[in-house]
């Protein structure tokens, strides 16, 4: 028996509504399940670096399988478009040392942490987050670049910047006299937030090629973003001069 | 035989996928529990057993944009699991006064001040000011009782407990 012949709109209908399908199930196995997502930032190195994929475990939450020193994916406090990476140092009830004192994590809460304590923005700054925010435990990482690739910190993430700028910079230093001649080179990206989130990281580039972060700037909120990009980049520059200037 | 097991995985895979997005997404309706949000939600509360249900539209929470006075509903920030319905009061940038008119509470960045309309009601005066993240949807109907059937108006606080920089 030969086929019956298919007309175009039932073709077209029968792909459009297998997409349908598809986008649902995938929508409950990111909702119910597990996800995944792909890292930007410095906050959590060494163990997750910008461009890794991570695996999100979504069960782990709702059954609140949560425990100490698991790193997680959440929803940034203040801002509802970002999510942020850290490890959870405590859990509700406990306590922990900022800033000077003990800070005790009220019911419902769990003080996030970034591994690079230098550069993260956590709950050191916004203080514990419900965990209602916490979207799904991270389990597994799949690196598909090397860590140590120079190009890691030129990468941007939501099309704000594609291109890194460089800006040659010569630190005097006033105790030794002798002049430290140092590039600067602005690898910059916005974090993964879409509403007036800018951040720029800094890196020293010295004879030896190493670039390790100088210094990390977040813009917010101040209406950087309709601004000019360099005008960006020369007011947080001047910003990293003076965190540079006061770190000795 | 097959063909009536394979019709009915593929009806399943689809419909519960579907119908779990659609609710995810677009919005469901949810009964309102207790009496914080009275007398505004379930003001017969404690004369007859019959409790308000509200629309929750969740489609026009994607922007996290909203309006002081707004019925929203949001997961707890003390119970994680539970939801609650509130009122939003303040948003970011604003002070406001505490409903005992103690002290002024600054809203941070990304976060709003959320209360029921009852003085009974366990909000943003006792755990403070909460991340916009944790809305999940905006009360716009109330559909059941039927008696009840209305739209929902946004009646921002008077003008002595919010403090907005923005205002004239």
């Amino acid at each position: 028996m030969a086929a019956a012949p298919v007309s175009l709109m039932t073709r077209i209908g029968r792909r459009v509504f297998t997409l349908v399908k598809f986008g649902c199930i995938l929508h409950c196995m990111t909702e119910y399940v597990g996800t995944f997502a792909v890292c930007h930032g410095i906050s959590m190195q060494p163990t997750l670096h910008s461009g890794d994929i991570i695996l999100g475990d979504r069960l782990a939450i709702t059954r609140r399988k949560l425990e100490n020193g698991e790193i997680v994916l959440c929803k940034s406090p203040e801002d509802p478009f970002m999510y942020v990476c850290k490890r959870v140092v405590a859990m509700e009830g406990e306590r922990v040392f900022n800033k000077g004192w003990y800070t005790k994590i009220p019911k419902g809460h769990v003080w996030l942490e970034g591994d690079n304590r230098d550069f993260s923005h956590d709950s050191r700054s916004f203080g514990p987050v419900p965990y209602a925010l916490v979207y799904t435990k991270v389990f597994y990482r799949i690196i598909f670049k090397d860590p140590n690739a120079p190009d890691m910190w030129d990468r941007a993430s939501n099309g704000i910047f594609y291109s890194a700028i460089s800006l040659e910079c010569y630190i005097t230093d006033t105790a030794t006299s002798t002049p430290d001649h140092f590039t600067l080179h602005l690898g910059c990206w916005s974090c993964v937030g879409r509403r007036n989130t800018l951040s720029l990281i800094f890196h020293a580039c010295d004879d030896f090629g190493d670039r390790t972060p100088a210094a990390c700037v977040e813009g917010r909120n101040h209406g950087v973003l309709n601004k000019g990009v360099l005008q960006v980049c020369q007011e947080i520059y001047c910003n990293a001069l003076q965190l540079l200037g006061s770190a000795g | 035989m097959m063909s009536w097991t394979r019709y009915i995985v593929g009806t399943v895979t689809f419909v519960v996928p579907a119908t779990a997005t659609f609710l995810n997404t677009v919005g469901y309706v949810a009964e309102v529990r207790g009496i914080s949000m009275k007398p505004c939600l379930n003001p017969f509360l404690g004369k007859y057993s019959v409790s308000d249900y509200v629309h929750l539209n969740k489609w026009g929470v994607r922007s996290y944009k909203f309006e002081r006075g707004e019925i929203v509903s949001l997961l707890s920030p003390v119970n994680p699991g539970e939801k609650l319905i509130k009122r939003v009061v303040a948003l970011e940038g604003d002070g406001v006064w505490t409903r005992n008119m103690k002290k002024v509470v600054t809203v941070p960045q990304g976060h709003i001040w959320v209360e029921g309309d009852h003085r009974k009601s366990l909000d943003s005066n006792s755990f403070g000011p909460v991340p916009v993240a944790l809305v999940n949807g905006r009360a716009t109907h109330i559909v059941w009782p039927p008696s009840r059937w209305q739209r929902l108006s946004v009646c921002p606080l008077s003008k002595e407990r919010v403090i907005s920089p923005f205002a004239i």
